[in-house]
């Protein structure tokens, strides 16, 4: 049975950005193609049903996006003085690089940048598109994650 | 830690990605009020004061230029990465980003 994957962002970040109202947890966000405002419900904004595969969703959650968002509780607890001490440990510092990588990974920038230029894209136009995510990761690696930023010019 | 009248936004792509004085950094929100900054060792030496105190950890009333600043590098980021979205906690400031990515004064 297929669930609703949020694509980038995770529910638990759209969470500290969102009002509730009689229709359960909704944010602002600004659409920047047509350059509005709009509200949606936090369970619906970036998300796409059967988008990741069960597997693939608890892999993503238990690797990269629970521990990054039991990271940014601790550091909300922080910064409203409900702790009164944040000390991050060696394998915070990784969670919050590989949740950055992992951030860069699943843009429509990188997989723009694989369509264009890896050989499968450039064969089967459609490919990457019907992959399953692990298969996307492996792929994904032979990026180098500096090689991406580089192309950067903001 | 952010607390301008201004508050953070974040985008679909969850980081906000530029540079300072030829260093780049990323801005990871983590709320309209708390953000990450993963920055270089280079950089962060250069954010420590004659005091001793590190700078941009703390943004207090009067720093709403620095946090609009801030949402205008996610905003653009968040064009590079995948032209979608930014979230805000209200309208008030993705109005000001609005403005702010136009050009317009407010």
């Amino acid at each position: 049975m297929g669930i609703n994957s949020h694509v980038q962002i995770p529910k638990g970040i759209l969470k500290a950005f969102s009002h509730r109202t009689k229709n359960g947890n909704c944010v602002y966000y600004l659409d920047l193609h047509d350059m509005q405002i709009y509200t949606q419900k936090i369970k619906v904004l970036d998300a796409v049903f059967d988008f990741f595969s069960e597997p693939t969703e608890r892999l993503l959650d238990a690797v990269y996006e629970n521990p990054f968002l039991q990271l940014a509780v601790a550091v909300r607890e922080f910064s409203t003085g409900k702790r009164s001490i944040l000390e991050l440990t060696e394998d915070q510092q990784k969670d919050i690089k590989s949740f950055i990588k992992m951030s860069v990974m699943r843009s429509n920038y990188t997989f723009d940048l694989i369509a264009k230029t890896s050989l499968v894209g450039a064969v089967v136009p459609d490919a990457l598109t019907i992959w399953q995510f692990g298969q996307r990761i492996t792929l994904c690696q032979t990026l180098s994650f500096l090689r991406i930023i580089s192309l950067i010019s903001l | 830690m952010n607390d301008s009248d201004v508050r953070l936004v974040v985008p679909k792509n969850c980081i906000g990605y530029s540079s300072s004085i030829g260093e780049s950094f990323i801005v990871l929100p983590l709320s309209p009020k708390v953000a990450i900054l993963y920055q270089s060792p280079k950089l962060h030496q250069e954010c420590i004061g004659e005091d001793g105190a590190l700078n941009h950890v703390s943004y207090k009333r009067g720093d709403e230029a620095e946090i609009r600043a801030l949402n205008v590098h996610i905003a653009k980021s968040e064009r590079y990465f995948n032209d979608e979205f930014v979230v805000g906690f209200k309208k008030e400031e993705l109005e000001i980003l609005k403005s702010d990515l136009s050009g317009v004064q407010r």
